[in-house]
Formats: C-alpha cells, structure tokens, sequence
C-alpha cells in the first residue's frame, strides 16, 4: 500500500475549499475586525474563511486515506459551447436586440449535443424567437429591444 | 372556529380566477419539469422569478408554490417508467415502481402515487393551516440567539441530506455563506468581496446563483453523460389499482404521509428527507422485506405520499419563522422580497389573504394535479421522448431572459456564467451544490443575529448555551452531527443512497 492521493476528486475538491476560504481571508483582513460585543464587517468574514481552510484541509488529508472514484475527462467541448452561448447573449442583447442573441444561444449550445441538424436547430431558434418576442416582450413587458438599431 | 375562517379567507383567495390559473399555470409547470429529467424545480421557480415580479404577490406565490409540489406528481412518473428520477425526492420511487412497470403494472403505479399524493396533500395543507398560527406566536418570542441557532440547525440537517461526504456537504455551506456576504455589509455599509464592482452592492442574487449552478453547470454535465432510455410507456394500461393493490396500500399511504409531513417541518426538511424515511419505514414493517426492491406496491405508496406531504410542510419554517429549509424554499424567499414582503411570523397576520390564500391553493392546487397526472398521463409519457438535444437549448434560452430582466443587467448574466463554471467543477467533484444555495441566502441572516445576539449578551457567547430554546436546538444539531459520524449509521446511509 503505498501513499499518494486515493481520490482525486476529494483532493481537487479540498483545494479549491483552502483556495476559497483563504482568499475570503486574504481580502477580510482590510475589513475592521470589531470585538465581540461589536463585530465589524470583517469579524464573521474571517471566521468563515478560517472555517473553509481547515475543511478543505480535511478533505484533502481524507483524498490520501479513502479510496474514490476516477475523476473522468473534462467534456471540454460542451463546456465552452454552452458558457460561450451565454455569454454572447450578455454581449449582444443590449446591442443588438432579443432576436439575434436568442437565435445565437440555440445555435451555439445546440452545437454542444453532438448531433446539430440544421432544421432542427432552425426550427427551434424561430420557436424560441416567437416565445421571446411574443411572451416574454410583448406579453409580459420585459424591456428587450427587439431588432438591432 | 378560527381555522374555517382563515381557510374561508384564503378560499375566497384562492378560488378568484386568476388565481386559479396561476395555480393551474404553476401546477403545469411543475409537472413538466418534474417529469423532464435534467431540469428541476430549482431551476424553473429561477427562471420565472423575474417575471413574477409584474403579477401580484399572491398570485406570484400561488403559481411557485405550486411548481415544487407539482414536481413530486410529475417526478414519480419518471420515476416508474424510466427508472430515471425526474426529482431527487423520487429517487426512492424508482426501486419498487420501475419494477412494477416492468410486470406490466405501470398503471396502478401511477394511479397509487397519484392518489397516495393527493392524499397527503391534503392532509398537509390542513397540517399547515392547524400549526402556522402557534408555530408563528411562539416565533414572534425568538430573540436573535434563538434564531441564529436555529438557522445553525436547519444547515446541519441539510448536511444530512446531501449525497455522499459530510465534511464537503459542510464545507459547501461554509462556502455558500461566504458568498451569500458579497455586497455592503448591513451594518456599517463596509463594501466586502466586491472587487471594487458597484454592480455587487446589493451582493449576488439568489436566482442568478441558482440558475448558474442549477440550470448551466448541470447542462453541462447532463451533455457528458449519454445514457439509453428504455421508456416502458406502452405498458400504461388499465391505471385503476386492484383491491389487492388498495389493502396493501392505504396504511404506507397513511404513514407515508405522517412520516412526510413530520420530516417537512424541520428546518432542513423537506421532500427528499421524508421520501426516504418513508422508504425505510415501509421496508422494516413489511411481513416479507425481501419484496422490497421487485415491485412492491408499498414501496410506491409510502415515498409519494411522503415527498408530496413534505414538499408542502416544509412551507411552514418559511411561512412561520422566515427561514428556508432548503433550496427551493431559499428561492422563495427571494421572490418575497422581490413584492416587498419579509418572511417571518409578521407575514400571517400583516398579509393575511396571501398567507391563507397560498395555502388554500394547496389543496385546489393537489387536486388539479390529479387530473393531470391520472387521465393525461399519455401527454406527460409523450413528452419524454423530447430529446435533450431539443430541451436544453430552450432552457437555456429562458435562463438568459430571465437572469438579464431581474435586474436588465449584462453583468448579472456573466456573473451566471461564472457560476455555471462553478456549478459544474463542483459535480465533476461531488460537491452537492443545494447546501451550498441553502447557505447563501441564510449566510446574511445568520451574520446579522449573531452580531444581534452577541452585542445584547456583551460578548458573551454562552447566550447560546443558556436559553433553554437555543440550547435546545445547539443539542439537537449536535447529536445529529455525532449520529452521522457513527460507523454504523454511516454505512447504513451510504448504502440508502446506493440503492438510490
């Protein structure tokens, strides 16, 4: 039996916990601690941070002890596509209207699944267009712009 | 008779025809999500609250409410036919009820959910209606310390229902309350973790964090697994149970829903909780245990009427304490503040034709369901052959509008897309992701009690330990922890969520 990590899930997973509570520490320690009786912005902040660190550590230390299961790939692909498709939805939908960014985040999450037919995806953009506009704009009144211009 | 009169209130309510269609509208949508593996009830009651701002806050509730309950009907279906849980609470369900389907007995499987659900909701709405009013008296005696421990135990029991590690369960809590302090501190006005971005004063919003993480991040991981379906949907025929089916049903409908409604209470409760205690209780009373897993009709029987029962009690910490019991309820919260309206004991007597409104909703709400889930069942059957492929642009679509209306923000919908990353490193992790929602929308309430409680103690932190209320619960969430710690419950849990 040798030493080494037995779950990398765990060990990832603890230290991205340390990464988290030491940076909410690191960025508390400008915040005033208070006392106590009066704790200031920075006081529960801290303690939590601290909280995190020791947890994730305890995960980590756990990673060499108990055995877990294989991490498997990262499905790169899928992941890029469908936080891309949202994202290009935040950069265009005040420039250039509901229509356009609604028919960009079908065709480049529709992308992510592997098997993009084009009618398919055509068809559901024109339905998704029909709901935005139709529902959501004029029905409902949410403040899209609907065309570019 | 002051029940009839409040339940009169809230008819008068509830039975306006807006309403009914509000009710109608969410019980739908709670049905098809429930049925629609991949998305949940999480991730829709998200997506429409931005737009429940323009309704009025009762309607607005009436139809979110009656998604998450709508969502135990629809799960089981799912549940039975595909031996795919449509909802975490229906995870149970799976066991005996794919089995029965696979003898042909789809039918009364469904029609026993349905009507074992019916039931407990019923028996749920007038549990809600009997025990809000003293349960919201007696909150209105909760100091700060009170509430600060109380909270401390509504987190802890969530830790018990995460899935697989305790100490990650914990540390995702910690990590959602960390977060939940984004934004100016309540007091002193101090900016925290904003990075210096004016757009995070407020801090990060409840239904942002949600759909990022339940909505995105799970699409992503839904596009990594490609898993065959076997629908048995052309056995659905005959639904009526026999009266065989009815002898060995009535009792674990009954205890499903005593178990349910029970378990719905506590702070950390809610559907999927009592779905498994109900599961577990069915198991160990039956004469032949070894039945158990091969299509006991049972095993069906208990679990929905206890996810459903559970799903609606767990309304009361919310209506009656103002603390969210889990992640569904935490949104909740978030669509009341949207109207303006701060849960808590006040809610009841300051708005009482929302609170009693909502409540008589339940009951028309259960009864809508099933309708729709017994006669139309084809309709919900034909939906799952939609493939993913088709669904999952289309959530997409309606989380984009409506993170962006919540506030007409861009930055709000790229703080989502940080989240989605988030939200799928922690599944490829194993890192539930409900405790942490849970944790932060009760990170600033917690923070703002125990700065309360210390500063009325003086700095003392025995305030905690000598008032008997909040000793009381400080104890019950210790030995909670000491239970789950134990060897043998241990294992006993880890096998409960492996046969799930």
């Amino acid at each position: 039996m040798g030493f080494g990590i037995r779950s990398r899930q765990d060990f990832l997973a603890g230290l991205l916990f340390v990464f988290f509570g030491a940076f909410a520490v690191y960025l508390a320690r400008d915040y005033p601690m208070g006392s106590a009786m009066r704790m200031g912005p920075g006081y529960f902040p801290t303690i939590l941070g601290g909280m995190l660190v020791a947890l994730g550590g305890a995960v980590i230390v756990r990673a060499f002890v108990v055995p877990g299961e294989k991490l498997g790939g990262v499905a790169l692909m899928p992941l890029l596509l469908v936080l891309a498709s949202v994202a290009l939805f935040a950069v265009t939908v005040e420039r250039f209207g509901i229509v356009l960014s609604v028919v960009l985040v079908v065709f480049v999450s529709s992308l992510a699944s592997g098997r993009f037919k084009w009618l398919e995806v055509s068809l559901l953009a024109v339905v998704m267009v029909a709901l935005s506009v139709g529902l959501f704009t004029k029905g409902l009144g949410l403040p899209f712009k609907v065309f570019p211009g | 008779m002051e029940l009839l009169a409040n339940l009169t209130t809230g008819f008068s309510v509830a039975l306006t025809w807006h309403n009914v269609a509000f009710c109608f509208i969410g019980v739908v949508l709670g049905t098809l999500v429930g049925v629609l593996p991949g998305i949940g009830p999480v991730a829709t009651i998200a997506m429409l609250l931005p737009i429940t701002f323009h309704f009025e806050p009762a309607s607005a509730l009436i139809m979110l409410a009656g998604i998450y309950y709508g969502a135990q009907y629809g799960g089981s279906t799912t549940a039975i036919l595909v031996n795919l849980p449509g909802e975490v609470s229906s995870v149970v369900t799976t066991l005996d009820g794919y089995q029965m389907a696979r003898q042909g007995r789809a039918g009364p499987a469904l029609a026993t959910a349905a009507l074992g659900s019916f039931f407990a909701g019923c028996v749920a709405t007038l549990i809600l209606a009997t025990f809000a009013p003293p349960l919201a008296e007696l909150a209105f005696k909760f100091g700060p310390a009170e509430r600060f421990s109380l909270m401390v135990l509504g987190l802890i029991t969530a830790v018990t229902l995460a899935h697989g590690s305790l100490l990650k369960a914990v540390a995702m809590i910690v990590l959602g309350i960390v977060l939940g302090l984004v934004g100016a501190d309540p007091e002193v006005g101090r900016m925290r973790f904003t990075f210096g971005l004016p757009q995070l004063t407020d801090g990060i919003g409840v239904a942002v964090v949600a759909m990022g993480i339940f909505a995105f991040g799970e699409i992503i991981a839904n596009l990594e697994r490609t898993g065959a379906r076997e629908v048995y949907a052309s056995n659905v025929t005959g639904v009526w149970p026999s009266r065989e089916d009815f002898r060995l049903a009535w009792k674990a409908v009954l205890r499903g829903t005593g178990i349910g409604s029970l378990l719905g209470i506590l702070p950390g409760g809610g559907a999927v909780l009592g779905a498994f205690g109900a599961y577990m209780v069915e198991k160990k009373l039956a004469r032949d245990p070894s039945r158990f897993g091969k299509g006991a009709i049972e095993g069906v029987a208990g679990p929905e009427s206890a996810n459903n029962a559970g799903a609606q009690t767990s309304f009361i910490p919310l209506l009656t304490l103002g603390i969210p019991s889990n992640a569904v309820m935490a949104l909740m919260v978030g669509a009341m503040i949207i109207h303006g309206i701060q849960p808590g004991p006040q809610v009841m007597s300051e708005r009482p034709e929302l609170f009693w409104g909502m409540i008589a909703s339940m009951w028309l709400g259960n009864l809508l369901l099933v309708i729709l889930n017994l006669p139309l069942i084809g309709i919900w059957v034909k939906l799952l052959s939609v493939p993913y492929r088709m669904l999952y642009p289309s959530i997409m679509v309606l989380c984009c509008i409506g993170i962006y209306s919540l506030n007409n923000s861009v930055f709000d919908v790229g703080v989502a897309v940080l989240f989605g990353l988030l939200g799928y490193v922690f599944i490829k992790l194993k890192c539930e992701p409900a405790p942490l929602l849970l944790g932060f929308v009760l990170g600033p309430m917690l923070e703002e009690n125990l700065r309360k409680a210390m500063t009325i103690s003086r700095g003392d932190p025995s305030v905690f330990f000598t008032r008997p209320i909040s000793l009381s619960m400080l104890v019950v969430a210790a030995i909670l922890l000491l239970i789950m710690i134990l060897p043998v419950v241990r294992r006993r849990r880890a096998e409960a969520f492996q046969e799930a």
